[in-house]
């Protein structure tokens, strides 16, 4: 042991620029992903602070007509693109990947430092479209046609249109070298007897979404260079014949802006289970720890999730019933989606029997984890109405609609990656994140998510229009300021929470307690590891794996639970037949 | 102590992979590897196409589709990335049967044609603009630049891996598993090139 000790130390003394910049180290390339995400949060977060301002107090002025659809655009963009799926495509995948299934880095190192600083790139390039002229896109961050296609549709059609699609361009560029590292990784480099009936589910989950992630962004990616065709190029993909903008007829002709939003959707709603599955693994793994039970339903939980995925392939449509389709196309997308709902829901129920009578210990990540299966649950519900196309029809443009996804979607994705930071922070960083600080996170979070998101259900059904720069100019609407005020107070809460956060991870760096290998008793391989690992994971041997991933309140154990790396002989339990 | 059976459960099959590069170093990487990211590679590249090719069969109903007639020297791409993937399997041939000097020949006219086809397909278009048929002229031809343009893009990348894997040979290093990898590859934007060529032509 002392010998292989010191060989690390001999092998590996690197410069600071090769160790913690151009690291080709999966954990350090984890971690960069993930601040860089928390970096964007920041700025998702304060561009809805400036919305919902305006919201509250439309005579406030504080954004103009433009700048608010500039607003609502980026803050989509970089809250689905540039937070969620970096954070756990990208950070927790990284990060937990050859950690959790007993490998000394990813398939293709090189690649993935390349995954990293190419989606750096894109993520500077779409930041530099507040600089240019007519500032950021105005399309929303789906991007629409004809508003994003025609330069002169609106001031953020501009330059800013052109440089967003060139930062989502690299992005998929970058999500392409990540997702093929993630997939070739859990499918080659696991440590013997790691099965994949033994993954934990947090690795199921990162593997579900990469391979989405593999097969969907290349969608994304050819519906984009048809757009800057279009853009640039006088082509006619999705302009159609004798559009009018500022008095003049538009030469393109015979485009169908439909195929846009076909082409969008196809990735766009794999896209919110690219975001869902990893948190819906970090999760279980959360759960069963603090409740000190085996997850329930194990293949279950692993049945739900490949459906789930295997599902959400042909759900697109639902994001176009309002765009006309034919009926009995509705009708198909309408029951695939309700289909979808079936493992959700086994999922929620699985969790809730995890806790059923369980040791529970309400640690600041498994705040997070009920706090992830609360919202699913607020939000998910409301998915059941949006999936059939006759409800959905006159709800679809409305508040009740961003109600639903932000809870569903957002917010539990967001929780997911709190639960995970406050978890596995001490592996990270070798120190623990302080818990007291960390309630006063959730309780800020929770309520004022439920207090940002549950009356936008009101809003909607009173007819609150979802992209809408003014809405006193309706009387109808007017008279619904007195919520959207009390909307915006919530939010604030979010964000107050949100700087908590950034207080507890700066100062927990610096001066948290020191963290030993396995703080919360878990035991899955990566706590076998030194709390930071060295490069290469493990000194001395890989550790094999004896059994599955939730062995926790185990008869007979010596402590209450087994380990996966633990040998039988080493565990020592009585035989019972 | 006694055991439990549940616990015995993986009886440990076989000795670990030897792993004498030691902590640290870089990771042990099986040598299927590079197959299975290539084959995830070829998977997400056909997506794309299929992303582009289902966009062309839904304008192809359109009234304004227009039809642009077939430069001929397309055919002569055909033949050339068809004859430079069959060239690469009797590479890969001669190599299993240690027929070193055959295999080299092999490869670096495989390349050669790599190369071929890609200007055949610059003549193609060329023609076209001499013609006066540009991107924008009709529905057709926008497709017809795009993924004319966005394959060729794809095979650039696959001729500076051909270029490469004929450089390391000629230093002697002819790995049959490297080569493998980058057949997966070639061969898949041959029968790419079929496919779109059908999809636009046919």
């Amino acid at each position: 042991m002392a010998a292989a000790d010191l060989r690390v130390h001999e092998a590996h003394r690197e410069s600071f620029w090769t160790r913690y910049v151009f690291s080709q180290d999966h954990k350090v390339i984890g971690i960069q992903y993930l601040l860089t995400s928390f970096v964007m949060l920041l700025i998702g977060g304060a561009l809805a602070m400036a919305m919902r301002v305006n919201l509250a107090w439309p005579q406030s002025g504080i954004l103009q007509a433009d700048q608010y659809l500039a607003a609502v655009s980026m803050h989509g963009t970089l809250m689905v693109f540039f937070v969620l799926t970096p954070a756990l495509l990208g950070g927790f995948a990284n990060f937990l990947v050859p950690l959790k299934i007993g490998a000394r880095d990813m398939a293709f190192p090189f690649i993935n430092m390349l995954s990293y600083w190419v989606f750096l790139l894109s993520a500077l390039v779409l930041l530099a479209s507040f600089f240019v002229p007519g500032g950021p896109l105005n399309a929303g961050w789906t991007a629409y046609p004809p508003l994003s296609a025609l330069p002169q549709a609106a001031p953020g059609s501009g330059p800013g249109q052109s440089v967003w699609l060139l930062s989502i361009a690299i992005f998929c560029v970058s999500s392409l070298l990540g997702s093929l590292n993630y997939i070739t990784t859990i499918l080659v480099m696991r440590t013997p007897g790691m099965s994949l009936g033994r993954m934990p589910l947090t690795v199921w989950g990162i593997f579900l979404a990469a391979i989405l992630a593999l097969l969907t962004f290349p969608v994304l990616m050819a519906a984009g260079i048809l757009l800057l065709f279009d853009r640039h190029a006088g082509t006619s993909f999705f302009v159609p014949t004798g559009l009018v903008v500022g008095g003049e007829v538009i030469r393109h002709t015979g485009g169908n802006p439909l195929l846009w939003q076909h082409l969008f959707w196809f990735f766009g709603h794999p896209e919110v289970y690219i975001v869902i599955l990893p948190p819906m693994g970090i999760v279980s793994d959360v759960i069963a720890n603090f409740a000190r039970k085996p997850i329930f339903g194990y293949p279950a939980m692993v049945g739900s999730m490949v459906a789930i995925t295997v599902l959400s392939f042909v759900v697109w449509g639902h994001h176009m019933f309002v765009s006309g389709m034919h009926p009995l196309l509705g009708t198909g997308f309408a029951i695939t989606t309700l289909l979808i709902g079936t493992p959700s829901a086994v999922k929620t129920f699985n969790w809730l029997v995890t806790l059923w009578r369980g040791k529970l210990y309400f640690s600041t990540a498994m705040l997070f984890a009920l706090g992830f299966v609360s919202t699913f649950v607020a939000g998910g519900l409301t998915g059941i109405f949006l999936g059939n196309a006759a409800v959905d029809i006159p709800l679809h443009d409305t508040f009740f609609v961003v109600g639903h996804f932000h809870l569903v979607m957002g917010v539990a994705a967001l929780f997911g990656i709190f639960a995970g930071t406050y978890f596995w922070f001490p592996k990270m960083f070798g120190r623990m994140m302080d818990e007291r600080l960390g309630r006063w996170h959730f309780w800020l979070s929770i309520l004022g998510v439920y207090g940002t998101f549950f009356p936008m259900y009101y809003l909607g059904l009173a007819g609150m229009h979802r992209r809408i720069y003014n809405y006193q100019a309706f009387p109808y609407l007017a008279k619904l300021q007195p919520v959207q005020v009390f909307i915006t107070l919530s939010a604030f809460l979010i964000f107050l929470g949100g700087l908590v956060f950034a207080y507890n991870l700066f100062t927990s760096l610096a001066n948290g307690p020191r963290a030993d290998r396995n703080p919360w008793r878990g035991t899955t391989l990566e706590w076998s590891a030194d709390s930071p690992p060295p490069h290469g994971n493990w000194h001395g041997e890989v550790p094999r794996v004896y059994r599955g991933p939730y062995e926790y309140s185990v008869p007979g154990a010596r402590e209450d639970y087994l380990p996966q790396w633990l040998s039988p002989v080493e565990a020592g339990v009585e035989v019972r037949h | 102590m006694a055991v439990t059976v549940r616990d015995l459960a993986p009886p440990p099959p076989k000795a670990p992979p030897p792993d004498d590069r030691g902590p640290g170093g870089p990771p042990p990487a099986p040598r299927v590897t590079t197959r299975v990211g290539v084959w995830l590679l070829v998977g997400a590249v056909s997506l794309f196409f299929l992303a582009l090719t289902s966009a062309l069969l839904a304008r192809q109903a359109g009234l304004d589709w227009g039809r642009t007639s077939l430069p001929r020297i397309l055919w002569l791409s055909t033949a050339a990335i068809l004859a430079s993937s069959a060239l690469l399997e009797a590479a890969r041939a001669s190599l299993r049967r240690d027929h070193h000097e055959g295999f080299r020949r092999r490869l670096q006219v495989s390349a050669l044609l790599g190369v071929g086809f890609l200007a055949a397909q610059l003549t193609a278009w060329r023609t076209l603009v001499h013609q006066g048929v540009h991107l924008a002229t009709n529905p057709h031809t926008s497709y017809f630049y795009l993924l004319t343009g966005a394959h060729a893009v794809h095979l650039l990348g696959g001729l500076v891996w051909f270029g490469a894997m004929v450089r390391a040979t000629r230093r002697g290093a002819a790995d049959p598993e490297r080569i493998g990898d980058f057949a997966v590859y070639w061969h898949f934007l041959a029968g790419l090139w079929v496919y779109l060529f059908a999809v636009l032509f046919l």
